[in-house]
């Protein structure tokens, strides 16, 4: 022990020195809580969810991180697929719309200033026609 | 799901180390003691976290060494607490009822205090656990330049603070 500048004697000497043993009481304290514990879990969750966490384990987090990834990239292809769809019907609409517009304006030169739609509300009137054509059956009425 | 022999067996052979270790780390029985707590009911509640570990000891020293970590960072944050926890500090050896033994005992635990956290863990899982540098750096996630430097730093360190006990020996 009074060997200080000894460096192997000193670290033997610290090895010798006993240290304090565990609480016997312990042991059962903690074995019970772990017992408990595992009886909850046990009885708390359906076979289901153990196999899920099972098949997750050992890092969750990880795979929730993942299966949000893959939301997220689904979303962002699901977005870009719907704007390219639009932008395709917005650009095969554009000849109709035009060929649309060509067709209402002959329109309105044919029926002069009537919009389109008092056009298509209008029934065309027959000129009334002599007596003498109105059909036998509702002649006598 | 083991049986519960399996954690028994688990604590009966594992208990004591993780005891001194984490005593050691931290100089609080009460948080020793909930430490300990937390690795078993965390292992019962999850059995498969040992199915892949080729070495238990390591993986229970490491995981103890982790929470342990884990709180001395949450007692730094609370300032306030410390002082008190300072003066809580609790031998890490058995009472000897020789004089020079029980002196050199209490003056290597205030030694021991006085070594950052990491420098004692390292010191301790050498001398008390009498594990190898290569064993120690596994263990701990760090590399054996590291737990070699951090060994020699702690060893010497101690040297100089028990000095004054050695000459007042001899």
């Amino acid at each position: 022990m009074k060997k200080w500048n000894d460096m192997d004697e000193f670290e033997e000497n610290l090895k010798r020195q006993t240290r304090r043993t565990i609480p016997g009481e312990w042991r059962k304290q903690i074995l019970s809580a772990a017992q408990t514990r595992k009886q909850n879990t046990s009885d708390s969750k359906p076979a289901w969810r153990i196999k899920i966490e099972e098949l997750f384990w050992p890092n969750p987090k990880a795979w929730i991180g993942m299966a949000f990834v893959w939301i997220l990239l689904g979303l962002i292809h699901l977005t870009m697929v719907y704007s390219n769809e639009s932008q395709i019907m917005a650009a095969e609409a554009t000849p109709d719309i035009m060929a649309f517009g060509e067709q209402e304006k002959l329109f309105t030169e044919a029926f002069g200033q009537m919009t389109r739609s008092e056009a298509s509300f209008q029934t065309p009137k027959k000129p009334i026609a002599p007596r003498s054509e109105v059909p036998v059956l509702f002649r006598h009425a | 799901m083991p049986d519960p022999l399996d954690i028994e067996r688990l604590y009966d052979a594992n208990a004591q180390a993780l005891f001194s270790f984490l005593l050691n780390l931290i100089r609080n029985e009460a948080d020793t003691r909930d430490i300990l707590q937390e690795i078993f009911v965390k292992i019962a509640h999850n059995p498969k976290i040992l199915k892949g570990v080729r070495n238990e000891r390591s993986y229970l020293i490491r995981l103890a060494h982790n929470l342990a970590i884990d709180l001395i960072r949450r007692r730094a944050t609370r300032v306030k607490n410390h002082e008190q926890i300072a003066s809580e500090t609790i031998g890490i050896f058995t009472e000897s009822q020789k004089p020079d033994e029980a002196a050199y005992r209490t003056a290597l635990e205030a030694a021991l205090v006085e070594l950052p956290v990491e420098q004692r863990a390292v010191v301790h899982l050498k001398l008390w656990e009498e594990l190898t540098f290569d064993r120690i750096a596994k263990d701990l996630e760090l590399s054996p330049n590291t737990v070699a430097s951090r060994y020699r730093y702690g060893l010497n360190k101690l040297r100089e603070l028990l000095r004054p006990l050695y000459e007042e020996m001899e």
